[in-house]
């Protein structure tokens, strides 16, 4: 870089400091030559220099600790140093002191061991009552306020009342209905003729009642196929030979042709009477898909949509369409434990043939089981 | 602070919190007052209170609740001072424990707690501070001053017995 009056004052510094290379020394000093005001400038720097100081911190021995001694212990801090030792608030180098001091002084320690025994041993005193301090466990108890519980509580155990009557109440109708069938289901008074070659529709349908209640063989009625091969293989031709005249035994408990429409009804969905148990797989051919929707109840189809949408189950053993208390309850338990974060649950219980046999109400505060009486 | 852990506290604590107002106030059935007192105030706090704070927030509570009942007493009686007289005449001590006890109670209200605390419960001085409502060079000098008239009072004693 060559030296000019604008970067002159870098290369006086470099100068002073000794930092220049013999190149630019030389150059260093032509320039000066030529700018004889700027050799006077930097005489006049080599002229300032700084004093050495000699700065004292006077305080030093303030800030050093002491190492103790046995002449630190004298008897006007003695007491002090016992209690201090006491306490555990000697350093190790006191503490080592402290012990040399009292090992040589006999009556010292025997002060100190007076010392000693002011330490309070700990008493065994405990407080009985403490039963009465303690408070109940009660969930989110200060989540919400006290009425906010109650009111969830009453409204849960009336849907369960309602569940447990409604429940009872349709299990007594179940078991009238069916004495009924069985008592004017007489193997020796047939409600229906039949003629060979034709299918004995009526008989079949009262051997599937017959066969629920298991009081009667299926022997025992004469002329009958499995119930399944019958509803299977010749329901339609069963409907073509009723609506061709078939002969029809209307005197019955009910009237075969109300009967045939409603087995009809509910075959076309494929599902079972809750009520007579009797079941109906599926019709095949567009009249099911075309005519499905017309025989679904207002219940059923409030029922479908419920199950569908709110308890989103699997398939239940009792393979009911019917909307219940039961669902209800159901339902409101689901919906409670949405609203409140709480973990309640109605559990039902099945056996083997997919009869509701019991269900159970549980939380965290309150279980209520049922069984159902059949 | 949950119920559980309030529950807890019961169990955990409530032994040494009764065993430190006993101490000082040698009355069973105050000190049964303070101690269902003091949980009630722990109960109305029971959401701000950590269980990790829970022992500290009741010895401070009992403690001043202790106080405020000392303080309301004497107002109409010194009480104190004539449990002390009852005391004084009696020397007929079997141990040294009934000797450190009898020397416990002619302490200072303040002295006794603070190495109560010390003692029984094992607190540090910041602790008992924090209990007190004293700072730590008081907490010291009151421990040091109690101690001091523990070990003369022994000495006394043991002396004359």
């Amino acid at each position: 870089m060559k030296i000019t009056r604008k970067n002159y004052e870098v290369f006086f510094m470099d100068y002073l400091d000794r930092r220049l290379t013999p190149a630019v020394d030389a150059e260093l000093k032509a320039f000066l030559r030529a700018n004889p005001d700027l050799e006077k400038e930097l005489k006049e720097f080599e002229n300032i220099k700084v004093p050495a100081e000699t700065t004292e911190f006077h305080f030093k021995e303030q800030l050093k600790k002491n190492i103790p001694t046995m002449s630190f212990i004298n008897e006007r801090n003695f007491e002090y140093f016992c209690i201090a030792k006491l306490e555990g608030d000697l350093d190790v180098a006191h503490q080592a002191v402290f012990d040399k001091y009292i090992s040589k002084h006999p009556e010292k320690k025997k002060e100190f061991e007076i010392y000693l025994k002011t330490k309070l041993s700990v008493e065994s005193i405990l407080f009985q009552d403490k039963a009465m301090l303690k408070k109940p466990h009660i969930m989110f108890w200060n989540k919400y306020p006290l009425w906010y519980y109650i009111s969830v509580a009453a409204s849960v155990l009336i849907i369960l009342s309602f569940t447990f009557m409604f429940v009872r109440d349709q299990m007594a109708k179940k078991g009238e209905v069916t004495s009924l069938i069985q008592n004017e289901s007489q193997p020796d008074q047939p409600t229906i003729t039949s003629e060979p070659g034709r299918t004995p529709v009526v008989a079949k349908i009262e051997n599937r009642v017959l066969n629920e209640s298991e009081d009667m063989k299926k022997s025992e009625i004469p002329g009958t196929m499995a119930p399944d091969d019958l509803i299977n293989d010749s329901f339609e031709d069963v409907l073509q030979s009723s609506e061709a005249g078939n002969e029809i035994v209307k005197d019955g408990p009910v009237s075969i042709r109300e009967d045939m429409e409603f087995l009809h009804r509910r075959e076309l969905i494929g599902i079972s009477n809750p009520v007579t148990g009797i079941h109906l797989s599926g019709v095949k051919g567009s009249l099911e898909k075309e005519r499905e929707d017309d025989f679904l109840t207002l219940r059923e189809a409030i029922g479908s949509k419920i199950r569908d949408g709110i308890l989103r189950e699997e398939q239940r053993p009792d393979k009911a369409i019917n909307f219940t208390f039961l669902d209800l309850a159901d339902a409101s338990v689901r919906g409670i434990n949405r609203i409140t974060g709480s973990d309640m649950q109605l559990n039902r219980y099945y056996d083997e043939d997919g009869e509701l046999t019991s269900f159970a109400f549980t939380s965290n505060v309150l279980s209520l089981y049922h069984e159902v009486k059949k | 602070m949950t119920i559980e852990e309030y529950n807890q506290a019961v169990d955990d604590f409530s032994d040494g919190l009764y065993r430190f107002i006993l101490k000082n106030i040698e009355d069973e059935e105050k000190a049964k007052d303070i101690i269902q007192d003091t949980y009630e105030k722990l109960w109305r706090r029971i959401e701000t209170v950590t269980y990790e704070k829970v022992k500290s927030y009741l010895f401070t509570a009992a403690y001043h609740t202790m106080i405020d009942m000392i303080r309301k007493e004497r107002r109409n009686t010194d009480i104190r001072e004539q449990e002390l007289e009852r005391y004084s005449h009696n020397e007929q001590y079997t141990d040294l424990n009934e000797i450190l006890n009898e020397a416990l109670y002619r302490l200072p209200e303040v002295q006794r707690s603070v190495i109560l605390l010390r003692d029984y419960e094992g607190y540090s001085y910041k602790e008992i501070a924090e209990i007190t409502g004293l700072n730590e060079s008081q907490v010291k000098v009151y421990i040091y001053r109690g101690r001091m008239f523990l070990k003369q009072y022994i000495g006394k004693i043991e002396t004359i017995v």
